[in-house]
């Protein structure tokens, strides 16, 4: 399946490029509501009891003072280069995701000897290098809109920790996916040769099962983007 | 951080909207959203899901090539989300209400003899109200943040009237509010998801 789409996808950017009539270098950054899925692992399973990661960790009650573990929003930063056709475009890049706030704070437990409190800390960074065809319309030369989809490449590092009185653990997992993507955005033309660009991109995909030592979990690369930035471009047919 | 950003936004928004002879436009919206609650997406739990429908105040300014949108929106579960197998453990009725204040900045793509497409990033404090029903009925009283993003168009309908459509995608979930496993408060609110909301705008200084 996933062989299938990367040679469509390659096929459709060899064609791409034949009709391109103009190339263009997006910079962009921008964030991520939440990003990293549920970051679940063996050991919160077989400790706390936590089967859903970050989205089933938190706990309070027995008089123990804790502080909500809250989403990961992610800030995102990328380069990409595109070639347009008439109404079709192709673009790849680099594009870089770590995670800025939440992922942080504590729970409850009881490891046998009681209730305590347990100090977690999730993160994550990943890149991903975007293979994505779409189409894109122009309005009078005032504004574009483009919508696209395809796949990528995607390699990062999720890790985690977890401590208190009685337990102390720590992990950090390494993988690789190719999770399918789409995109939707829009340009608005500064001038000859640059615009400003927004867009919302998603990712829907995961590594396979990445084991250290007695511990095991997947690096998730789900979730959605948001990012704004300026685009330099080069039309070769207008010249 | 969210204090920060909220007062950058609205900075921007102002020197724009002062400096550009930007448009101030208001209205109402209706909207729904699919899965309030997130249960389907809780792994083990066999919900019906919670749908909710809202009805809203909107603020649009639009400054050139940018826009600014706020406002106030109520959201009500029409239908509340139901767990009768004890998937969920000790939870068995989710209704979650909440007020909603989004806050987003973007770019406002005009398109001659359209209308708008606009898309701007931001987020939505939420106000969270309802109930959650374990062993007793758990009141919800939350006050949260959530980043997302919100795309939409603007289409005029006569003069200085629009109709508006729009995406709002937002992640925010709340401290735990009741208990599923019957030991500690475990399970939480969880306002993340997709809105779609369609509604009438008024375009107060459209000819300055």
């Amino acid at each position: 399946m996933k062989k299938g789409i990367y040679t469509i996808l390659i096929l459709l950017a060899a064609l791409a490029d034949i009709y391109a009539s103009e190339i263009a270098v997006i910079f962009k950054g921008g964030y991520a509501p939440e990003m990293g899925g549920s970051m679940q692992s063996g050991w919160q399973a077989e400790q706390l009891g936590v089967y859903d990661g970050i989205n089933d960790i938190n706990r309070s009650g027995s008089g123990i003072s804790v502080s909500t573990i809250e989403s990961p929003v992610g800030v995102v930063a990328g380069a990409e280069m595109r070639l347009t056709g008439d109404a079709v475009y192709f673009k790849s890049g680099i594009d870089y995701l770590n995670i800025f706030s939440g992922g942080k704070g504590s729970t409850v437990n009881d490891f046998g000897s009681g209730d305590e409190k347990v100090d977690v800390t999730y993160s994550q960074w990943h890149l991903y290098l975007p293979v994505v065809f779409g189409i894109i319309i122009e309005f009078w030369d005032e504004a574009r809109i483009f919508a696209g989809g395809g796949a990528a490449f995607a390699y990062g590092t999720y890790s985690n920790s977890f401590e208190s009185a009685s337990a102390e653990h720590s992990a950090s997992f390494t993988g690789y996916g190719i999770p399918l993507m789409a995109e939707l955005g829009c340009e608005y033309i500064l001038g000859e040769h640059s615009a400003l660009c927004c867009g919302i991109t998603y990712l829907h995909g995961r590594s396979d099962v990445i084991e250290t030592g007695s511990d095991y979990a997947r690096v998730d690369f789900t979730g959605y983007n948001f990012t704004a930035g300026i685009i330099f471009y080069y039309d070769f047919q207008a010249e | 951080m969210k204090r920060i950003f909220f007062i950058i936004i609205i900075l921007i928004a102002a020197e724009n909207l002062f400096s550009a002879g930007g448009k101030i436009s208001a209205g109402i919206s209706a909207g729904y959203h699919h899965d309030a609650g997130n249960l389907s997406e809780k792994p083990g739990i066999n919900a019906d899901i919670q749908q909710n429908l809202s009805i809203g105040g909107v603020l649009k300014l639009d400054m050139g090539f940018l826009f600014f949108r706020s406002g106030c929106e109520y959201s009500y579960p029409v239908e509340k989300g139901k767990i009768s197998d004890g998937s969920a453990g000790n939870v068995t009725e989710t209704s979650l209400s909440y007020y909603e204040v989004p806050a987003y900045i973007g770019i406002n793509l005009p398109i001659r003899e359209i209308g708008y497409f606009y898309l701007g990033g931001g987020g939505s404090y939420i106000f969270g109200t309802g109930y959650v029903k374990a062993e007793t009925r758990e009141k919800i009283n939350e006050q949260l943040f959530g980043w997302g993003f919100l795309a939409g168009i603007e289409s005029e309908i006569y003069s200085r009237v629009s109709f508006i459509f729009e995406w709002e995608y937002m992640a925010a979930r709340s401290s735990p509010v009741a208990s599923a496993s019957g030991t500690y408060d475990d399970f939480y609110a969880d306002y993340t998801g997709n809105r779609f909301r369609f509604g009438i705008i008024y375009h107060f200084n459209r000819y300055r």
